[in-house]
């Protein structure tokens, strides 16, 4: 589960964040919308732990952001817009390095099983990751996520770069991680990607939740509508 | 996860790169350092032929005229050069080795050497202390720089800062990996400079070698502290460069210049122009003044009287020679005490910077500092004290060259009794090694 309260985010005159509450439940994905500077990344990186909120703040499985940051990591996994690995590891090095960093060790097999679900083909595991596409990296990242097992998943503009089929392929994977009842808060700018996917979706504007409705009660092209005339 | 730390280290070519560049510059010291010590050797070996050779030569021209035979042999004193010189050759390659005097005035012979080829007087000697307090450095800056900055750089970061809980550990791990691989190369060299030049494995080179690793060390707790700031690779890396520069060239230049003007040594000038006065202008003076002088020295000689009248008489002539050094000795003595303060500012400063101590440390373990070099000069000194009070006798009483044996009038040795304490070698690097520790982990408080 994911929850924010009032959570708010000043740098210096400019107020990145103003106070966003926010719940989402198990098995929900929720997609955060908007334009660019609206606050999505913001949102993410604090509930990341990576900066810290002005005031307020945010709960990972009913654990403060804000008073443990270090414990919220063991329950949640992300994915980055671009996933940056090591190019002088393999795909499958990459895996088990940072599964490992995580706490998690698999056998050879299951780092394989596990860059598979993802639609990595298996001639590519042992390969450098210098010679990756960014599709390709992009797997990885979700094995990355995966493997961490983590009840939360943060997904920071995922789709980003991807080609239809790749798009495709990912949006199945969330679908699923969604059924088996992780929570998942998704920011992107696809708003049809978001209404396929998404249960609930929010939109922001300078830092604020101005619209947070169930994807279900709106088409893609209403929902499109929707947020022309919101931002 | 450690596996993968040494694969990134070693998959990463340049790294390799600058390993097989340091162990060259490494292989390339130790040869000149054993170069060095061959060609030192050979010059002492050499010695003993020469001294033999002389002894003979003269005793042949002038063994009836004892006085005029040693006025002209030489007796020489070898400041023992040890094995481990061959990594630290100091001063060594300036001052002599091995010094030959007669038992006329020492002043005006202690300072008289051979000519020496002034392409060799270069700021130091490309031996292993070079390499180690010079090149080692840079390659751990190398390593270190970026450890933190390029994931930063790279957007490997933020991953790491999710997945991880502890980005701390994985840092020191990386700095761990890179510490033993570049121990690991420290010890080779080691290893192949104590078999290459033979060097015996007693205190003082476990303690040169301790010294090396601590100094090793303090620079991997240098770049922990600077890479703690969470600053961009570029700014880590200009950084480390200037404490490097700092450190080996504009502290120890700026250093010296201070120290000697602190302690300005005029003395050496001095102690000459006495000696040569002391010496030459008794030969206009009156007979009885000098001889009285040198009776008081040496009352045990009083039994042999000069005749103010007689126009040359050795007991006048060695008595005349042996106030040139009397006259100057108090100038001599200043100027001893002189270099000896400036060598123990030098050896103060170093506390407070690791490369000057690991040089002092490590020349005066090898023997090739300026300590041992003040040492040989008292020991010089006290030899040719030893060689005068022999032969005074004989010569004041007219004897000729048959009734001293020669065969025992060899090269003889001096050997720098001087100890290392070896809390006064740890103590500073353990100092600043632990503060930087504190002071970097401070900022890794921050660490996300």
């Amino acid at each position: 589960m994911l929850k924010t309260i009032n959570l708010h985010k000043k740098y210096n005159d400019f107020t990145a964040l103003r106070s966003l509450n926010l719940e989402i439940q198990e098995g929900e994905i929720f997609a955060l919308l908007g334009q660019n500077g609206a606050g999505k990344s913001t949102t993410i990186n604090i509930l990341l732990g990576l900066i810290q909120s002005t005031s307020g703040d945010a709960f990972i499985n009913n654990i403060s952001v804000k008073k443990e940051p270090q414990k919220i990591k063991k329950h949640l996994a992300y994915i980055p817009e671009t996933v940056l690995l090591y190019p002088n590891l393999t795909g499958i090095e990459n895996l088990d390095f940072f599964s490992k960093i995580a706490g998690f060790t698999y056998s050879k097999k299951e780092l394989s099983e596990l860059l598979q679900r993802t639609g990595l083909q298996e001639a590519a595991h042992d390969k450098l990751l210098g010679g990756y596409s960014k599709g390709m990296r992009q797997k990885v990242g979700i094995a990355i996520a995966l493997a961490k097992d983590a009840k939360v998943l943060l997904l920071d503009e995922p789709t980003s770069g991807l080609d239809p089929i790749a798009t495709a392929e990912f949006t199945e994977i969330i679908r699923e991680l969604g059924e088996e009842g992780r929570t998942i808060l998704m920011a992107t700018h696809d708003i049809f990607n978001a209404a396929s996917v998404a249960t609930n979706i929010g939109i922001m504007r300078q830092g604020e939740l101005v619209q947070n409705v169930p994807s279900k009660a709106f088409s893609a092209e209403e929902l499109q509508e929707l947020y022309l005339k919101t931002i | 996860m450690k596996h993968y730390l040494y694969k990134q280290f070693y998959r990463n070519k340049a790294y390799l790169i600058c390993l097989i560049l340091l162990f060259l510059a490494g292989l390339s010291s130790l040869y000149t350092g054993k170069k060095f010590l061959d060609k030192n050797e050979d010059i002492i070996n050499k010695s003993a032929r020469y001294q033999k050779e002389s002894l003979e030569k003269n005793i042949a021209a002038h063994s009836d005229n004892l006085g005029l035979l040693l006025y002209y042999v030489k007796f020489n004193l070898v400041n023992k050069t040890p094995k481990l010189s061959a990594l630290n050759i100091g001063l060594r390659d300036l001052k002599p080795s091995i010094q030959g005097v007669t038992i006329r005035n020492l002043e005006e012979q202690k300072n008289n050497s051979d000519f020496f080829n002034p392409a060799n007087a270069a700021v130091g000697n490309f031996d292993f202390t070079f390499v180690l307090v010079f090149l080692f450095p840079l390659v751990i800056i190398a390593f270190c720089f970026n450890l933190i900055s390029e994931d930063q750089e790279k957007g490997t970061w933020k991953l790491l800062s999710v997945q991880s809980t502890n980005l701390l550990k994985l840092t020191d791990m990386k700095i761990l990996i890179r510490c033993i691989v570049i121990i690991a190369l420290y010890f080779l060299l080691l290893i192949i400079a104590a078999l290459f030049v033979k060097i015996p494995v007693d205190m003082p080179f476990i303690i040169f070698i301790i010294s090396g690793l601590l100094y090793i060390l303090f620079w991997f707790v240098l770049c922990r502290w600077i890479i703690s700031f969470q600053k961009s690779s570029a700014s880590n890396a200009l950084t480390l460069i200037i404490f490097w520069i700092g450190m080996n060239f504009i502290t120890p230049m700026t250093g010296n210049m201070i120290i000697q003007k602190i302690y300005p040594v005029n003395e050496g000038m001095k102690a000459q122009i006495e000696q040569r006065e002391g010496y030459h202008n008794k030969w206009d003076e009156a007979k009885a003044p000098t001889m009285q002088k040198f009776y008081q020295i040496y009352p045990q000689f009083s039994k042999y009287k000069v005749d103010e009248n007689i126009s040359s008489s050795y007991v006048w002539y060695y008595a005349m020679q042996h106030l040139g050094d009397v006259e100057s000795h108090e100038s001599s003595e200043q100027y001893h005490t002189k270099m000896q303060s400036r060598n123990d500012a030098a050896v103060y400063l170093g506390y407070l910077f690791p490369t000057i101590h690991t040089q002092l440390v490590h020349s005066q373990l090898a023997k090739t500092g300026m300590e041992n070099q003040l040492q040989y000069a008292e020991g010089l000194r006290t030899f040719h004290e030893k060689q005068r009070l022999f032969f005074y006798p004989y010569i004041f009483s007219q004897q000729n060259a048959d009734v001293i044996d020669w065969s025992k009038q060899t090269v003889k040795s001096f050997s720098d009794a001087e100890k290392v304490n070896l809390l006064q070698v740890i103590i500073p690097y353990f100092i600043i090694i632990t503060l930087l520790t504190i002071l970097s982990q401070q900022k890794f408080g921050k660490l996300c």
